[in-house]
C-alpha cells in the first residue's frame, strides 16, 4: 500500500496523537518536504475493474462541451455509482443509505473542476427531484435506475451554479433538501 | 484558512478533553484525523502519493447527529473536490471503496459534517 505523506501537521496534534492508536487526534507519517509543483490527475479510467459489473448508465450529458457519465455498478453485491469526466474516472462511492426520513443520499463531485457533478439514490417514496440553480428555474431530475430497492439520479452543471437539490413526495410536498451540502461545498468560504 | 486553523485549534482543544476515547477503527489508513464534540472538523493536510485516494469517516452516536459526510479539499484556497455520500452515524467506519481520482503532489485536506453534534468522529484518506 502506498502511503499519503501529510504536512503541515501541528505539533499539538501529533503530540495528541502520540497517546497512542486508540486516542483521538492524528494518525500519520513523518512530516514531508514542501510540495512538489501540481502534477495532473492520475484516475486515468473510467472502466470498471474486473469486480465491477455495469447495472446501468444513470446519466450522461455535456456541460460546455465536456462529456461527463455517472454508471451505476454492482462490485460483488454493493451497488456503486462511478463518475467519469472527460472519460476519466471522478467520484465513486458505493451503497448510499435511503430511507422514508432521509430519502436521497447525494455526493457532490467537483474532482474535474470543469464539472460539478451531483448524483445518488433517492428511496422510493421520492415522486421527483428538482435541481435548483443560479442560473435558471428549477429543472426535474429523472431517477433512471431503479435497483436494490432504490432509484439513481445524476446530474451535472458548471460549478459555481448549484444551489439545491429537493425531493417531492407524490402530494408535491417538499421531503428533502441538499441544499447545506450543496451550499457547503459550493461555497469558496467554508 | 482562518476557519481552518480556528477548527484545529477547537480540534486539539477538545481533543484534550476527550482523550482515552476509542477510536473505534480496524481498518488500517495512512492518514486519518479524530476528533471530540462537533458537528464540523477540518483535519491537518496530507499530500496522497497515489492517483486514487479513498476517503471516509466514523462517527460515535450519543449525540444529536444522525448521519455525517466527509469532504475532500484542495488546501490551496480551500478549494473542495468532492463530498461524499451520507453515512448513518452508527460507530462504524464507513468508506467510498474504489477511490477518487486525485492529483499527486498537491495538499489536501478532510473534512467532517454531521447533521448534528457527535461526540466524537474520525476522517481519513487511504491509498
Amino acid at each position: 500500500m502506498r502511503r499519503i505523506r501529510p504536512v503541515l501537521l501541528p505539533a499539538l496534534i501529533a503530540t495528541l496523537a502520540a497517546c497512542g492508536p486508540a486516542g483521538p487526534g492524528a494518525g500519520t507519517r513523518p512530516a514531508p518536504a514542501a510540495a512538489a509543483p501540481e502534477a495532473a490527475p492520475e484516475a486515468a479510467t473510467a472502466v470498471p475493474g474486473p469486480e465491477a459489473a455495469k447495472v446501468a448508465v444513470i446519466a450522461r450529458g455535456e456541460v460546455d462541451g465536456v462529456p461527463w457519465q455517472v454508471d451505476l455498478l454492482d462490485e460483488n453485491g454493493l451497488l456503486c455509482t462511478q463518475a467519469s469526466v472527460d472519460r476519466r474516472a471522478t467520484g465513486h462511492g458505493c451503497d448510499p443509505p435511503v430511507s422514508k426520513a432521509v430519502p436521497v443520499n447525494v455526493a457532490v463531485d467537483g474532482l474535474d473542476d470543469r464539472v460539478l457533478l451531483v448524483y445518488g439514490a433517492a428511496d422510493p417514496s421520492v415522486a421527483g427531484l428538482l435541481a435548483h440553480s443560479r442560473t435558471g428555474a428549477p429543472r426535474r431530475v429523472a431517477v433512471t435506475a431503479t435497483s436494490g430497492g432504490r432509484g439513481f439520479f445524476a446530474y451535472a452543471v458548471k460549478p459555481g451554479t448549484a444551489t439545491d437539490l429537493t425531493a417531492l413526495d407524490s402530494d408535491g410536498r417538499e421531503v428533502f433538501s441538499a441544499g447545506d451540502k450543496i451550499w457547503q461545498f459550493e461555497d469558496p468560504g467554508r | 484558512m482562518f476557519r481552518k486553523v480556528l477548527s484545529t485549534i477547537t480540534i486539539a482543544a477538545t481533543t484534550v478533553l476527550v482523550a482515552g476515547l476509542s477510536t473505534g477503527s480496524a481498518q488500517a489508513t495512512d492518514f486519518w484525523q479524530a476528533w471530540g464534540s462537533g458537528s464540523y472538523h477540518a483535519s491537518a493536510d496530507f499530500v496522497p502519493t497515489g492517483g486514487l485516494v479513498h476517503i471516509g469517516g466514523w462517527a460515535c452516536e450519543g449525540g444529536s447527529a444522525h448521519s455525517f459526510y466527509v469532504s475532500l479539499v484542495k488546501t490551496s484556497g480551500s478549494q473542495k473536490v468532492f463530498s461524499s455520500y451520507s453515512w448513518d452515524v452508527d460507530g462504524r467506519d464507513h468508506v467510498d471503496p474504489r477511490g477518487i481520482g486525485v492529483n499527486t503532489s498537491t495538499a489536501y485536506y478532510l473534512r467532517w459534517y454531521g447533521n448534528g453534534s457527535a461526540p466524537c468522529s474520525k476522517a481519513f484518506a487511504t491509498n
